[in-house]
């Protein structure tokens, strides 16, 4: 599903990837730790095309991200659900208008459009919500009406940058839970994470980050495995 | 899918979403439309100013005419023929004096068996005002010709003077339309750099760069119709204003026309300011837009 193949990234004088690869295969859920700075949110700003690396290759379902025209990068992003720690939901939006976006953008048919928003809405919990504005719902909800936006697509890979960042630890777990119950569909899912106990908790494979390098890898590892 | 119906309904959502947006803007709709409509009515009444300084010195044009006089031995239609083929000649009129004297008789008493004194007499209009001392000298020097009637201290002056109108109103609405551009699409560039966010928001979600622009730009549409819609009314009634007055204190001297050129006038400054907002602001709209869009 992902392959990093010798991926450096520099800002300026900044080594923010320094020459990593790794690959996660379709299916996988898998956390992205380490501290500020180590290079998670770069690695996910590479795969879904908000940055080119300075140097190596990126592939998401076989297609190399990083050479990849702009005019195509709309239909890429359409193929993952993006998920982030500030929720980024359109204000002026119902829940429902805020997940049905990228559907009515396609030109999806209304029928159609209605039948996965209640989809995505029943599977975060979120039903009774739908004409609710964000201004009116919790962080979790909002967090939860994101999550919806992210998988209404269908896609087969889900990013999530920091998803319990704002949250408290208990809606934190609804939302690590969410993401597994994701997984669980088949659905691959790539979290980069500062939240210890939820990485603990779930037991899954873990890639811990320092300073642009992967320092670790482990198949059920835990946030401690710096 | 059905493409067609794909289409339609992507331009409906368009539409659909640029009316949302703006009905969820609220105030700040106003606030945007209002700077609009400031611009766009100083920018119509320069032009207003320009189109009036325009006419009158298309006016002033109009009396560069002078009359000839012929002598009762000269074929006037020929010589009318033949004065048309010169350079510069804009239009010879013929008054024949069996007519003239004709409508002469009908005002006056006057007996069958006067004679009549009149000499025929071409209305000569030349194409520019600058030409005008040459053709008459020119046309007074024509076999046949008696006398010429024209105002030959005021030439220069009308000319200057038309010229001046026409420089300094064409300077003026350049300078205007200019600024007027400047700040309409500094004010889309507020209203889309507050929705930056949105923006980024719209791109991550894989949305089409078309359909992130379509109603950002038909919203820019939106305020410049409206706004230029306002506009034109105080322009309109400071139009009317002015001409009343300027009927009541000098209707005597006005050039003739004006009132048909007033009502015309009003019609085109409106489609503009509507052309120029909607250019200016969709223009404006899709720049802006598309520098949010870059990667």
């Amino acid at each position: 599903m992902i392959q990093f193949i010798n991926v450096t990234k520099i800002y300026g004088e900044l080594r923010a990837l320094d020459n990593i690869s790794f690959s996660i295969a379709s299916g996988e859920m898998v956390f992205l730790v380490g501290p500020s700075g180590a290079g998670k949110s770069t690695i996910l700003r590479l795969l879904y095309r908000e940055e080119k690396p300075t140097s190596g290759q990126v592939f998401v379902s076989n297609v190399d991200v990083s050479r990849l025209p702009n005019g195509q990068t709309p239909i890429l992003r359409r193929r993952m659900g993006i998920i982030f720690q500030d929720f980024k939901l359109l204000p002026n939006k119902t829940s429902f208008e805020n997940i049905a976006y990228p559907l009515f953008a396609i030109g999806m048919d209304n029928a159609e459009i209605k039948r996965r928003v209640h989809g995505a809405l029943k599977v975060v919990s979120l039903s009774n919500k739908a004409n609710d504005f964000p201004k009116n719902l919790s962080g979790g909800e909002q967090q939860r009406v994101g999550t919806a936006r992210a998988i209404v697509q269908g896609p087969s890979l889900i990013i999530a940058d920091e998803p319990t960042g704002n949250l408290d630890p208990n809606t934190s777990m609804e939302i690590f839970q969410l993401l597994e119950k994701i997984n669980q569909k088949g659905t691959t899912v790539l979290i980069a994470t500062h939240n210890q106990q939820m990485v603990d908790q779930m037991k899954k494979r873990v890639i811990t980050m320092s300073n642009g390098k992967i320092t670790s890898d482990i198949k059920s590892g835990s946030y401690h495995a710096v | 899918m059905n493409i067609s119906g794909q289409n339609f309904r992507l331009g409906y959502r368009m539409l659909y979403e640029a009316t949302q947006d703006i009905w969820r803007g609220g105030w700040s709709n106003w606030i945007v439309i209002s700077i609009l409509t400031s611009v766009l009515a100083i920018f119509g009444f320069v032009l207003q100013v320009s189109f009036g300084l325009k006419v009158i010195g298309q006016k002033l044009s109009d009396q560069m005419e002078f009359s000839v006089y012929l002598s009762n031995d000269v074929d006037v239609r020929d010589f009318a023929l033949n004065l048309g083929k010169l350079p510069y000649i804009k239009r010879v009129e013929v008054i024949d004096r069996d007519i003239a004297w004709f409508e002469f008789k009908k005002n006056f008493t006057i007996g069958d068996d006067f004679p009549n004194p009149l000499p025929s007499t071409l209305h000569v209009r030349v194409t520019k005002a600058d030409v005008l001392g040459s053709t008459i000298e020119k046309v007074k020097s024509l076999p046949g010709v008696i006398d010429l009637n024209y105002a030959p201290g005021v030439l220069g002056f009308i000319n200057k003077f038309k010229n001046f109108l026409l420089i300094s109103g064409s300077v003026l609405s350049v300078l205007l339309g200019l600024v007027t551009i400047v700040i309409t699409a500094n004010t889309i560039q507020l209203v889309i750099h507050s929705r930056q966010n949105e923006i980024e928001v719209l791109r991550l979600m894989g949305v089409d760069d078309w359909y992130i622009k379509g109603p950002l730009v038909l919203q820019g549409v939106f305020y410049a119709v409206v706004a230029a819609t306002i506009a034109i009314i105080p322009l309109y009634i400071l139009q009317t204003f002015l001409w009343e007055t300027a009927q009541n204190l000098i209707g005597s001297i006005l050039p003739t026309g004006l009132p048909q050129f007033q009502a015309s006038n009003i019609c085109q400054i409106y489609y503009i300011l509507l052309v120029v907002g909607m250019v200016v602001t969709g223009t404006g709209c899709y720049m802006s837009t598309r520098k949010y869009l870059k990667i």
